[in-house]
């Protein structure tokens, strides 16, 4: 078979096949008109069913599908029906017991009810009867009931019916609501933090709590016409207004802020405020909840730390000392200006904060007299982590440091270690000068020639040295703890030391004499100074005495006195002995003078010669009475009997001018004052007594001329006596002033008179000394010290 | 005057004596003079208390009892310590002057060189005495 056959064959079956298609198609759509037609008759007749059965059941199921509890009950209170929820509700069933509803009534309520069902009987209705009942279990239920009665078709009460509302737990939601505002309104009123709330747009703080009233001084009343702006501090007014205006924008929820507000006494208050918006169920901002919390004294407490913090790092970064502080890592935390210095490192401190220590120290160790000692010991001390101090450590250039390593420990916990470095270079050389002073005075104290002893309050001797002991004859051993002045001192000065020690005590120093006897038993004078030894609180702790042996001074001092005694009265016996001697020699020469006398008396008749012969007797008498005088006069001028007061000598010469014989023609002329002079009236007298006799005796000229005058020199007054008289030959010029010399045979000049002026002159550590021209005069000069 | 003047002259020197007698003889006036060689002498005198002298003329060196413990004794005594004392002396001694003084003396005269000095010193304090009012015994 051809393919154009198979094809026709093909085209032949498809028609054939496509025609029985349509026929079986019609075929269905008649059965299934005839089937629905059907069907639709069935629903119908199924629709009428329903509706018929529908009606009852919604009768039965408005009562029974009612959310809330529904009961009937007959005018004896006996309950007729009651649906699901009733049921549910008091836990009674209908169809197994009966219930009459006075038996479900709370005890209390009971009255209530009785009067609350009479009145539903008389009126009709009663609604909100609001009462108590128990369940089948005995659990008490608050119930809600609105009632009506059923009357029957002759207008005769027959039931009552009540829509039963169980709300037990809602009184008990709404009570745990009630609680729960109180307890806000406590912590609202009682919490130390400020809260406010205040409304968007609107003046004035909606509420304010106690402790905000408290805080800033404002009644809440005060609060209610107030902005927050009106309290902040104007310096934190503006970060503030920012701050609110992002949140009324909503930009953001809420914000903290540490800012200052004006109580109403003006004061400052620190607080720490946090402000939340409150949104309502539309995301719009309405409330700001604000809390604000006293933070002045934290304020106060943290400014201080602040400033006591800053000062001590002042005080560590200009410290004499240099510090390092390493962390754990040993890498440098802070280190201070003295340290750079002391290591010569030309940088700030802030610069080696975070260098390593290891390389540093490294670097470091060529300053220092021995390197690598410097890095083993810091090895060491690493290692061990213990607390080193005062470590001596000598840099090259003499300088030596002391070095503290502590290291730091927080909660047991290393946290790293502090070096200290200290240049003690000073304070070390100055000990070593000390020790060497002290040395010194040791060497000299012991080695010198004065006893030195160191006694307590009680005169315990604490130290004597060498010389001590070698004049009190102890050894050093045995005088120590003794009480020096109980055994040294004669018994008779004991006294005195006493006193003296009891005036140390009040802080007295003095030097006194005082006799011991030493270990040998002889009596030694010593001369003592001592002194009142202090502590460091100025105490008196005791006295240091120094002492010097004087016995052998005191022995020669007492050799002294006792010749000087002697002298004294062998000078006395000298004395008297002249006097005698003188008056011995003159009582003779009285008698003979007498005796001659009468010869003269007792013969009227006695030739020339022999009556020339008695006046040169009694002229012979005379002279030798002078002599004796005068020797007398001489002999007295001493020292010892020389009185030191001050003399005018104006007064002097004016008192000799009445007392001496001065003849018509010579006349005596002061040409100055005279001066005061220090010295003995008599012995004064007698000098220019002496001199201005000596001159008028020797005037020859017929108009006699004595000039006193006077010329003050820096030690001493020199005097002159002029006189116009016979003048003196050069040669004897010296010769004048030795005793026994009188230049002419003149019966009145015993040649004693300049003896005894150079004598005088002498005493008065002066000098005396003439000039003269013969025949014209002579000017004696002399000087007195002043 | 209505009785003469009594006197006690204490001297050792007899020279001085008789320049006492003859001076008084001298000057014509009549003294009733007791003489004493010495201090003791002069006691004795004094202690019988016959007849006290209105005045005593006293030396002051002498042998046994010297002039100024004479003096002292004198002053000493309740009763003769009232009899004026006159000091006839060579020694001009300023230790024996003050010394006197500070016992007590009615008087210090020196005796000068010559004899008519002493006369008219002698007349003098006789004349003064004389006309004294003196405690008469």
């Amino acid at each position: 078979m051809s393919t154009t056959q198979i094809e026709i064959l093909q085209r032949a079956l498809y028609r054939e096949r496509e025609s029985r298609k349509q026929a079986e198609k019609i075929l269905e759509d008649k059965s299934r008109e005839l089937y629905s037609t059907a069907e639709q008759l069935k629903k119908t007749n199924e629709k009428l069913k329903q509706l018929v059965l529908q009606k009852t059941i919604e009768l039965e199921g408005f009562v029974e599908n009612l959310v809330d509890a529904y009961v009937l009950i007959d005018t004896k209170g006996n309950v007729i029906k009651m649906n699901d929820t009733a049921s549910k509700l008091f836990g009674y069933n209908l169809d197994e017991e009966t219930l009459n509803v006075s038996n479900i009534i709370y005890k209390d309520d009971y009255e209530y009810a009785i009067n609350s069902f009479n009145e539903l009987l008389n009126k009709g209705s009663f609604t909100n009867y609001t009462a108590r009942v128990y369940t089948k279990w005995k659990e008490v239920k608050l119930v809600h009931i609105n009632s009506s009665v059923i009357y029957d078709d002759k207008k005769r009460p027959i039931a009552a019916q009540g829509i039963v509302r169980d709300i037990t737990d809602e009184t008990a939601i709404k009570k745990l609501f009630e609680e729960q505002k109180h307890q806000l309104n406590i912590i609202f009123d009682n919490s130390p933090i400020g809260i406010t709330l205040s409304k968007n747009h609107q003046n004035g703080l909606l509420l304010a709590n106690k402790s905000i009233c408290k805080m800033l001084g404002y009644s809440s009343e005060e609060f209610n016409t107030m902005q927050v702006q009106d309290i902040t501090h104007p310096d934190d007014e503006e970060i503030s207004r920012l701050n609110r205006e992002k949140l009324f924008k909503g930009e953001i929820d809420s914000f903290n802020l540490e800012k200052r507000y004006i109580k109403k006494n003006g004061e400052i208050l620190w607080a720490k405020t946090t402000v939340t918006a409150v949104h309502d169920s539309n995301g719009k901002t309405n409330f700001q909840l604000a809390t604000i919390e006293d933070i002045t004294k934290e304020r106060i407490a943290k400014e201080q730390l602040i400033e006591s913090e800053s000062r001590l790092s002042a005080l560590v970064l200009s410290l004499d000392s240099g510090i390092v502080v390493e962390d754990e890592n040993r890498k440098i935390v802070f280190t201070n200006t003295k340290f750079c210095e002391l290591f010569k490192i030309a940088q700030s401190p802030d610069l080696l904060v975070g260098m390593d220590c290891l390389e540093a120290s490294e670097k470091n160790k060529v300053l220092f007299k021995n390197p690598d000692a410097f890095i083993e010991r810091i090895n060491s001390i690493n290692k061990n982590k213990n607390t080193v101090l005062a470590d001596e450590l000598v840099m090259n250039g003499g300088t030596i440091l002391e070095r503290d390593y502590i290291p730091i420990k927080i909660d047991n916990q290393l946290k790293g270690y502090l070096w200290k470095f200290t240049d003690v270079t000073l304070k070390r050389n100055y000990r070593k000068n000390l020790e060497a002073e002290k040395h010194k005075y040791s060497r000299i104290i012991a080695n010198m020639n004065l006893g030195l002893v160191d006694i307590d309050n009680d005169g315990k001797i604490l130290m004597a040295n060498q010389s001590f002991a070698k004049i009190s004859g102890y050894t050093e051993k045995e005088l120590i703890g003794i009480k020096a002045k109980e055994i040294l001192p004669v018994e008779e000065d004991k006294a005195v030391v006493y006193q003296k020690s009891e005036e140390r005590k009040k802080g007295k120093s003095h030097s006194y004499e005082v006799r011991i006897i030493n270990k040998k038993g002889e009596i030694r004078y010593w001369l003592v100074s001592a002194a009142p030894n202090y502590n460091m609180n100025n105490k008196i702790i005791g006295s240091i005495g120094v002492i010097l042996d004087i016995t052998n001074l005191k022995n020669l001092e007492i050799q002294k006195e006792n010749l000087l005694k002697q002298l004294e009265r062998s000078n006395d016996e000298l004395h008297e002995y002249a006097h005698i001697v003188s008056h011995d020699l003159k009582s003779p020469l009285r008698s003979i003078f007498a005796l001659i006398s009468w010869i003269k008396e007792d013969n009227e008749i006695l030739n020339p010669s022999t009556l020339y012969n008695i006046e040169l007797i009694e002229s012979t008498l005379e002279k030798m009475e002078q002599l004796i005088s005068d020797i007398l006069n001489y002999s007295s001028v001493t020292s010892d009997t020389i009185q030191d007061k001050p003399v005018d000598l104006n007064i002097v010469v004016k008192d000799l001018c009445q007392i001496l014989f001065i003849p018509e023609h010579i006349s005596i002329k002061v040409l100055k004052d005279l001066p005061v002079v220090h010295g003995d009236k008599t012995r004064l007298q007698q000098l220019f007594q002496n001199l201005l006799s000596n001159a008028i005796r020797y005037i020859d000229k017929e108009i006699g001329l004595i000039k006193i005058d006077v010329i003050e020199k820096t030690t001493h007054y020199q005097f002159s006596i002029t006189d116009n008289g016979i003048g003196i030959k050069k040669e004897y010029h010296d010769k004048i002033f030795k005793i026994f010399h009188s230049l002419n045979n003149n019966k009145e000049s015993s040649g004693i008179g300049l003896s005894i002026v150079k004598k005088i002159v002498d005493l008065y550590k002066g000098e005396i000394w003439l000039e003269s021209i013969v025949g014209e005069g002579t000017t004696f000069y002399f000087t007195i010290k002043k | 005057m209505s009785s003469k003047l009594s006197i006690l002259f204490i001297e050792d020197d007899v020279v001085e004596t008789m320049k006492m007698h003859r001076t008084i003889k001298k000057l014509g006036i009549s003294y009733d003079i007791q003489e004493a060689k010495n201090g003791e002498e002069a006691l004795n005198i004094l202690m019988e208390k016959k007849k006290l002298p209105d005045i005593i003329l006293l030396d002051l060196n002498m042998p046994k009892i010297n002039g100024i413990e004479f003096l002292r004794i004198l002053k000493n005594d309740e009763i003769l310590k009232y009899i004026p004392t006159i000091i006839l002396t060579t020694s001009s001694n300023r230790k024996d002057v003050l010394e006197c003084y500070k016992v007590g003396i009615a008087g210090y005269v020196l005796k000068p060189l010559k004899y008519e000095d002493y006369v008219s010193k002698l007349e003098k304090v006789l004349e003064y005495w004389s006309i004294n009012e003196l405690i008469k015994a």
